[in-house]
This record gives C-alpha cells, structure tokens and sequence, in this order.
C-alpha cells in the first residue's frame, strides 16, 4: 500500500478545447511541505483545482491517505482531511471573523480536534481584536490570516495554500511565512503555490516546477540547489 | 440575547408588549382580535420564506403549497367529527411537510435562480389543481372542519382554540417562538454555513460542506413552519380551500417579505403588518383599493430599499 499522503499521476486537464495539464505526477508524504512553482499560467491553480475536483481531468489519479479520490465530490475530499486556502483569500462579504471561524470549526474525519478557535487565535492574536469585524474589514493580511485559521479549524491533514503571500507587505509576508512554517512543524503537510523561491527552498521539502502545464522540475531542496539556475529559468520572465 | 442589532430590539420591546395588550382595547369587538390573528399568522409564513429567500438564496415561488398542505393535512389526517390532539396533530403537520420538501427539495435545489422560481411555481400549480379539481377534497370550495382539536398536554388545558383572544395569544406566542428558532439557527454553525453558501456556494463546497444538504434541510424546515401557519388559519377559520395553495399568495408574501426587509427575519413582522394595515384602510376607503395598494407599495419599496427593516436600521446607526 502507499505510504504517500497525496499521490496525483498523470493528470490531464482541459479547458474546453485547450490543453493545460499534460500528466502532472505530484507526491506528497505525511508531514511534508511541497513547493508548486512556476509562472503565471502554468497550470498551478489548474493543478489544485483538479485534485480537489473543482474542475474534472480528462485523465489521471488522485489518491489521499491511500484511497481514491477521482469519482468524490469537492466537499468528501475536503471531508477526507484537505484544506485549502485559494488565491485571493476567499473571505465571504457577510460574515464578521468570528462568524468565519464559527462556519468552519469542525473536527477532522479521526474525530480530532487538534485545532480549536483558542489555538487559531494565539496563532493569530490580531485576529482575535478583530473578531466582530466583517473579514472584508480587515487588510490584505489580516485577511490571509483570517484564511489560514479558517482551513486550519478544519483539523486537516493536508493544507493547501494558493498563492498565500501575493500582494502582501515585505513585513506581513514574513509573518505568513513563519505561521507557515509552524504549521508544518505542527505536523501538517502543506503545499504551497507561490513565486518566492528564496523561501521555499528553505521552507519545502519537495519542489514541483511547472511548465506549460508539464512538470519541467521535481526534486528535493538538495537537488533544488544544484539545478537551481535551471530552476530559475523556468521561473523568470 | 437572542436579538442582533439595536433595530430588532426596539421593535421586539415595541411590538410584543403592544401585541399582548391589543386585546385589551379591542376586546368589545371580536372581529379585529381575529383580524391581528390572522396577520400573526401570515407573519409565521413570511417570516419562513424570508429565511428561505432573505437567507438561504432560495427564491421560491411555490411556498403557499405548504401553507395549503398545513390546513389539508389536518382535514386529511383528523376524523371528521372527532375530537382530537392539537399538539399531536402539530406534530404529524410538521413532520408530514417536512418529508414532503424532502422530496420536493430534491428536485428543486437541484435549480437556482428563474429556474428555481419557475419549477416551484410549477409544482405548487400542480398541487393546487390537484385540490381544486378533486371532489374528495371539497374542490374550489375546500372543506370545513367541525370540530377543533383540543390542546390539553397530560389532562391539562391551557387554552381553548374557540376562544378568539385565546387562539390570538397561542398565535402570537408561536411568532415569538419562530423569531426566537430563527435566530438561533442563524447563530449556530448550521446558520453561519447557510450564511456562507448564499454568498458563495462554490467556496463553501471547498471547505467541505455539502451544500445540497444543507439547502435540503433549510428549506424543510422552512416548509414545516409554513404548513404549521397554514394549520393555524385553518383551525382558525374553520375551513381550507384551494386559495391558501395559490401562487398569489406565495408572491403577496414575497413582498411582505420585501416590504419588511429581506433576510431581516424579525422584518417579516413589519412587512406584514404595514402590508396588512394598507390592504384594510384601503379596502373600507374606494372600490379601486388594488389601484392604491399597487402605488403604496411601489412607493414604499421605492423610499425603503432595503426595506423598512434596513431603513429603520440606518436611521439608528446614523442617531448613535
């Protein structure tokens, strides 16, 4: 039996008539972080939303903790133990911070609770003098705080973030990253979308590089830096 | 406390204690306490389809099929002169409506938008037709029910469904009792995630709700409170006909809904009162009442946009 955590072979998506993800393989281990890179329009977004079954591959396989997740809706997926934080945060206009946290509170499928409304809110203590504002309210920031909290009161196995530093300050970008990594030193596998390889190499265990919807690169932090000028031509503009 | 803004407590210390004082003043004349009876009823049903509407995202304009289905359901389930339990008859009314949006739901949420308006329409007309086309069932004149049931719980009787100030009371307490069920559902988890589905379905999918079910089990709970309204006026009037499953009413509490300020919940009162208030001044005032209630309406829709409900409440905001 496999002992990866997300196995994903061969994935073909299209849109229409177009083409965007020629056989993506992407694994990730239990307590793994993972680095999916690549310019705009690669097939990144592409990628997570056929494995959470937001859009439907042409082809391909996508198994969690060893089952198969092909024919699931997105919500049994999410319910198997996923959690994803999309691009552009995804706050909902009526609901305060509160009534965000509220909405998502839930025990994983284990029946664990290792994630609880007071843990999000040490891990995020300005979230907690922000708790009657609309989640609209808040900043750029804040709001991607908001977003990780959200997806980690899901209790998860598996977090995906998309995009999770875009747009943010020098300074609030750092503190996202540092939650991260906490995150992973929790136990939680991660697999991060984003450009700032600087910090991904350092931060991730495994990398993805895709190109023109085809996995141009995937390798180790170690192998990252010794190709890592291929890697970065594939990256650059 | 169960109220959620300044606005909806003003109107709950304004509008329950006058409420359980009207029949005082209108005690010599049994025709209004039966009339402020009537429109605490409709504000049972306005307030389940504001939840339905305001809340949920769900349009509909096939409620009035459970608020006929309430009153049919007694003439159907209860021996024609016997006597029965009230609370016992709630309970299969409630139950019955429910399993029936079940099945209903199934079909509907599978639509949204017009299309979802159009096939509750549709299949309100084909369950009106059924009762106005069926001999069994009384046909355009509907059927009368002899004998009220009686309401003792373990041989005790609080109140008797004859006595007009009695049943009024019993009304009205059943309205408080839906602000106070509405708003907790809308506090707890289950409202929040209704909340989050009416803005955004497909984020809510991924954050692991299934938001049929979740749909499924608004709308019958929302459809079990309409047919409990229409159980209501039933044994109310003593009589149910095929107008209560009308489409027309379905729209007139629409725009009750409208006029009160949708998703309010508590609003649905206010819609339904002025609503109300209008339709009887203007009916004893000109023959042509319909010409006036139409250009009321329009005006008031048109000077409150969110209704009163949400005027009321920026005119509070902007005082403090």
């Amino acid at each position: 039996m496999s002992t990866h955590l997300l196995e994903v072979r061969g994935l073909h998506t299209l849109y229409g008539a177009s083409h965007i993800l020629h056989g993506v393989d992407l694994c990730i281990e239990p307590g793994q972080a993972v680095s999916l890179m690549g310019r705009n329009g690669m097939g990144k977004t592409t990628t997570l939303k056929s494995l959470l079954g937001v859009v439907t591959p042409r082809s391909g396989e996508v198994s969690f903790k060893g089952q198969r997740l092909d024919a699931l809706p997105t919500w049994q997926r999410m319910r198997r133990g996923i959690a994803y934080v999309p691009e552009g945060r995804g706050m909902f206009h009526n609901l305060t911070v509160r009534e965000h946290l509220q909405m998502a509170n839930r025990p994983n499928d284990r029946g664990e609770t290792q994630w609880d409304y007071d843990r999000v809110l040490a891990l995020f203590p300005r979230l907690g003098e922000r708790l009657d504002n609309l989640g609209t309210q808040l900043s750029g920031g804040e709001q991607q705080m908001l977003a990780i909290g959200r997806a980690l009161l899901t209790n998860p196995d598996l977090l995906i973030l998309d995009e999770a530093t875009e747009g943010l300050a020098p300074l609030i970008r750092k503190e996202i990253w540092d939650v991260i990594r906490l995150i992973k030193q929790s136990g939680i596998s991660t697999l991060i979308v984003d450009k700032n390889i600087q910090v991904l190499k350092t931060l991730c265990d495994q990398h993805v590089v895709l190109v023109k919807g085809r996995v141009a690169f995937s390798g180790n932090s170690q192998q990252l830096l010794e190709n890592m000028s291929e890697v970065e031509s594939y990256l650059s503009v | 406390m169960f109220l959620t803004n300044k606005t909806e407590a003003w109107f709950f210390w304004v509008f329950f204690p006058l409420a359980l004082l009207a029949p005082l003043f209108l005690e010599q004349n049994e025709f209004y306490v039966s009339k402020i009876t009537t429109v605490v009823i409709l504000a049972i049903f306005v307030m389940s389809l504001d939840y339905l509407i305001g809340r949920c995202g769900m349009v509909t304009l096939g409620h009035s099929m459970f608020y006929g289905l309430g009153g049919y359901l007694f003439v159907m389930l209860a021996p024609e002169y016997e006597t029965v339990n009230f609370w016992v008859y709630t309970f299969y009314i409630c139950v019955i409506a429910a399993a029936i949006a079940l099945i209903v739901g199934v079909v509907v949420l599978r639509t949204s938008g017009i299309y979802m308006i159009m096939i509750t329409l549709a299949i309100a007309q084909m369950c009106f037709y059924f009762f106005s086309d069926s001999i069994h069932w009384g046909g355009n004149d509907g059927l009368f029910i002899y004998i009220k049931p009686e309401t003792s719980i373990f041989g005790l009787s609080f109140f008797d469904l004859d006595n007009v100030t009695h049943f009024y009371y019993f009304c009205l307490l059943s309205l408080f009792n839906c602000l106070v069920f509405f708003r907790m559902v809308l506090r707890s988890r289950f409202g929040r995630v209704m909340d989050a589905i009416r803005e955004n379905p497909q984020r809510t999918t991924a954050l692991g709700y299934n938001i049929f079910l979740f749909r499924l089990a608004s709308y019958a709970m929302a459809s079990a409170l309409g047919a409990y309204a229409g159980y209501l006026f039933a044994l109310q009037y003593g009589y149910v006909n095929p107008s209560m499953l009308s489409w027309q009413l379905s729209g007139t509490a629409l725009v009750m809904s409208i006029l009160g300020g949708m998703g309010t919940i508590y609003g649905a009162i206010m819609g339904t009162l002025v609503y109300e208030g209008l339709h009887y001044s203007l009916e004893h005032l000109t023959e042509h009442w319909l010409l006036l209630m139409g250009i009321f309406i329009i005006a008031l829709v048109m000077l409150f946009k969110s209704g009163i409900a949400g005027f009321l409440e920026s005119l509070l905001e902007k005082r403090s």
